[in-house]
């Protein structure tokens, strides 16, 4: 099974014209860089002017973009569980357009955004909560399908509306499944920002391709160093939040 | 609950509510998220849309050989992280690994979770240039981050009396694992690299776009030529992508795992 699998990677490797033993060959190119990149210029975080502002683009992009796309997710959530949804026919598109929206690459809907509002992080803040509504508005409406029904009917029995039955009876159950899936929101969407800099919404990723385009690989790293502390910091503090949620 | 406990639960969710929206307003402000900008953008919007279709079915030819690089690098980078994942997984297991070589191992996967594939391909085509290759690394080293920290877990898990008993008939250490801890993690790896072969097309489709090659690069290509009617096939050419990856792996598992998986 290993052997075969081997060869199977070997064949697809062939088909992208990559020569498996070539790499071997193109190995110096990666000590080379290593070399380049080392040590780290974290001096860049003081010394280039707008670095600490391109942090803090990327952050708040991210938190704008969660906030939006949770307040978008949280309608599509409701009429996508089948618990709160008006009718079924409207629970079955809810999903179907989730569904294609989470399959459309997120740097397609960014270029689409970037032509219609222009350079910057606005259209990254979009393109994000696009994101957000496609992955969280399935998620939202998963955790309201799991609550349990009796507590609803209870209300229910006391004459609540629907409304009144969403709002006391299914939400408060699926209230704790909807705050971690907040924050996991903003921890997947501090990701996504940085690589949607790449493609021009601003930020750390821009830093990222202006320093790899002029060649200041010890930049690069720096880079790499300063997004590691910040998923993780962002990893941890959201980590204690829903311990403490 | 008392009414004093009420009313402080009341004041903190409050406070919590002030804070998200005091914080939310500061970053739409950094971000430009102005009213007018979004009416404006919104005002060419049905224009725009428009423009995007008929989609330019004439395209869709040159859009087949993208599909399956996209398609045989997200495998191929699957197949590598797999492999390279499984010394990775038992260097990082308490129950086969010394602790001077364990706990390095885990602050490096832990470190490569933390960085972005976009931007460990920005640092592979440095070194391998433009292409697949920088994609199928960047992807397999994403994966050993993933599957190598899940086996690690995984291998800890194991029943250790298989093991012991495996040993007990006189195997030797890479004979321990082949016959007492692989059989026992193999069912938590299979689940585990088809969940990262979903990952791993569809981050393929975004690598494509800068650098990788396949039809994420036909995408960017498109609308940075201003072809929108050809960027519109090739959306649909991703989305061919990522539900025939999903079909498949849906497949495999319901075959490898049976039908509660």
């Amino acid at each position: 099974m290993l052997f075969g699998g081997l060869l199977t990677l070997a064949a697809l490797l062939l088909y992208l014209q990559v020569d498996p033993l070539s790499v071997i060959g193109q190995l110096p190119h990666l000590l080379n860089l290593g070399r380049d990149m080392f040590p780290p210029r974290l001096a860049i975080l003081w010394e280039r002017e707008g670095l600490v502002n391109s942090v803090i683009e990327t952050l708040a992009m991210a938190f704008a973009g969660t906030v939006l796309g949770l307040c978008l997710a949280f309608p599509a959530g409701l009429l996508g569980a089948a618990n709160t949804t008006p009718h079924p026919a409207l629970r079955a598109f809810t999903r179907a357009a989730l569904s294609l929206e989470r399959s459309i690459t997120s740097f397609f809907f960014l270029l689409v955004f970037l032509i219609a509002f222009g350079l910057g992080p606005f259209a990254g803040t979009m393109t994000l909560a696009v994101g957000t509504l496609g992955l969280f508005g399935k998620l939202f409406a998963e955790s309201i399908e799991r609550v349990e029904h009796a507590p609803v009917e209870a209300i229910a029995a006391l004459g609540a509306t629907s409304w009144q039955q969403i709002c006391f009876g299914a939400l408060p159950q699926a209230a704790p499944a909807l705050i971690a899936n907040a924050l996991f929101a903003f921890d997947v969407n501090l990701r996504l920002s940085i690589s949607l800099g790449i493609f021009g919404a601003g930020g750390l990723g821009a830093e990222f391709l202006l320093a790899k385009q002029t060649l200041r690989y010890r930049d690069v790293f720096a880079l790499a160093l300063i997004t590691l502390v910040l998923i993780t910091t962002v990893e941890r503090v959201s980590d204690q939040l829903r311990k403490h949620i | 609950m008392t009414a004093y406990s009420a009313s402080r639960r009341l004041l903190r969710r409050a406070a919590i509510g002030a804070i998200v929206v005091t914080l939310f307003l500061a970053a739409a402000l950094r971000c430009d998220v102005r009213p007018e900008i979004f009416r404006q953008g919104l005002g060419q919007g049905p224009n725009f849309i428009a423009s995007f279709f008929p989609p330019l079915w004439s395209a869709a030819g040159e859009m087949v050989t993208p599909v399956l690089i996209t398609i045989v690098l997200a495998t191929s980078a699957t197949l590598l992280g797999l492999f390279l994942s499984f010394p990775v997984g038992l260097a990082a297991a308490s129950n086969v690994a010394p602790a001077w070589l364990r706990q390095p191992v885990r602050v490096l996967l832990g470190v490569e979770r933390a960085v972005p594939e976009t931007i460990l391909l920005l640092f592979f085509v440095v070194a391998f240039g433009l292409g697949p290759l920088a994609g199928v690394f960047s992807l397999a080293l994403g994966s050993i981050g993933m599957l190598g920290k899940l086996l690690g877990d995984a291998m800890e898990e194991v029943d250790p009396a298989v093991v012991d008993s495996v040993r007990a008939a006189g195997a030797t250490f890479w004979q321990t694992i082949r016959y007492g801890l692989l059989p026992q993690v193999l069912p938590a790896l299979a689940a585990h690299t088809l969940f990262r072969f979903d990952v791993n097309v569809r981050n393929s489709v975004v690598l494509g776009a800068i650098g990788a090659g396949g039809i994420g690069e036909e995408i960017a290509h498109s609308m940075g030529m201003i072809q929108y009617e050809r960027a519109t096939i090739a959306v649909l050419g991703s989305l061919l992508v990522i539900y025939t990856a999903e079909a498949v792996s849906g497949r495999l598992r319901r075959r490898l795992l049976g039908a509660e998986a």
